[in-house]
């Protein structure tokens, strides 16, 4: 944090008004994020369950959390360095357990424990 | 180190007293950032063991899904336009996900002020912190009492429940149950409520020590601390912190309330 001159005018509204530019940009990105949540609802209730829909849905998601870490977080106009040091871990990290887990991991699963036509296992081995 | 030094670098903190600021950026400021760096592998964590365990499911064949004659089974992964139906003082009208995107709004709304409190920070103007730093406040309190609300209607459950087949002394019985708990709930397998508690409740915590940190900041802004340090960084700091909260509950109404 640089250093700041003492200010006699800090209280008077008049003497530094809102950045209107800037307030109004931030108004934009937060409709933009409301308006990506509409749609996702509507998709919800329109679009068919799926691969498709939710793939649709991991991409909103992802935009979404973009728009809120570069804009509200203002990740996007911090130094380089800091930017990827904290984006590169985050992103390995989730895309490796996503694939690893959620993309193979768990459809063994639903293979080996016998779920896959909805049967209650416990029941079945009775 | 001679005194001369000290003296001619006696603004902020010496900046980390090497008389230069590592990736431009204070050290509060920096370390809110590893922290929330970390805080996001723990989310990562829970949130991919869900999809494991969502995925290790069977999800319902699509003949089976007409809302009127919809029955609910714990051999299939529960769909969420049949769980979260409900809203407050609407009584038996089935308004599939109404309530939980009300809930994203007001906590994507909560963001807005606080980066508008930040921004008030920014121009020094402290009657503009406090004001959108006591709206974002109220929008935190609303969400966690949305929030106490869905948890209280997902635990007392539906009038119709739903029947389960338990083995009670060698015998296969049919039970008619109602609501959720950590061992059973009336939606589907035992851990779609467990999860579930496990980490809304996690993020309502988060949100929760949000506050908590909104109204220890709104107390020091209105005492007139930051405004003798010169700058308002604390507020941009705890900003970070509940935009945070807000990204997480982005991936969360997806994962539960989407897919």
């Amino acid at each position: 944090m640089a250093y700041q001159e003492f200010d006699f005018n800090v209280n008077s509204p008049e003497a530094k008004p809102a950045n209107r530019q800037k307030v109004i940009q931030l108004l934009r990105i937060a409709m933009v994020v409301a308006l990506i949540t509409v749609v996702e609802f509507i998709f919800a209730y329109t679009v068919p369950k799926g691969m498709m829909l939710y793939s649709i849905f991991g991409l909103l998601t992802m935009l979404k959390a973009g728009f809120i870490i570069w804009e509200f977080m203002h990740l996007g106009y911090e130094h380089k360095v800091l930017k990827w040091a904290v984006i590169f871990p985050t992103v390995v990290f989730l895309a490796w357990l996503a694939v690893a887990l959620v993309g193979s991991e768990g459809p063994t699963l639903l293979e080996e424990t016998g779920r896959t036509d909805g049967v209650n296992v416990v029941e079945q081995s009775e | 180190m001679s005194s001369k030094a000290a003296v001619t670098t006696d603004s902020a903190e010496d900046l980390w007293a090497g008389g230069k600021a590592p990736m431009k950026a204070s050290y509060g400021k920096l370390m809110m950032w590893f922290f929330l760096v970390s805080d996001a592998f723990t989310f990562a964590g829970l949130l991919t063991a869900y999809g494991l365990i969502r995925s290790s499911y069977p999800s319902y064949p699509a003949e089976t899904l007409i809302p009127d004659i919809f029955v609910p089974s714990e051999n299939y992964w529960p769909v969420p336009e049949e769980v979260f139906t409900a809203v407050p003082f609407l009584h038996g009208v089935k308004l599939p996900l109404v309530f939980v995107a009300l809930m994203s709004f007001i906590l994507i709304l909560s963001s807005v002020t606080m980066v508008l409190a930040v921004e008030a920070g920014h121009r020094r103007n402290k009657k503009d912190v406090e004001k959108w730093l006591l709206w974002t406040i109220v929008g935190g309190l609303t969400f966690l009492g949305c929030q106490a609300w869905e948890w209280s209607h997902f635990i007392h459950g539906t009038e119709t429940g739903m029947v389960v087949k338990r083995l009670v002394d060698g015998q296969w019985i049919e039970q008619l149950i109602h609501g959720a708990n950590l061992s059973y709930n009336e939606y589907g397998p035992q851990a779609f409520g467990q999860l579930f508690f496990f980490i809304t409740g996690f993020h309502g915590f988060h949100v929760f020590s949000g506050i908590v940190l909104l109204v220890i900041i709104f107390y020091n802004v209105t005492v007139g601390i930051y405004e003798k340090r010169g700058h308002y960084e604390m507020v941009e700091k705890v900003g970070l912190y509940w935009h945070f909260v807000d990204l997480v509950w982005v991936f969360v109404f997806t994962l539960f309330y989407l897919i």
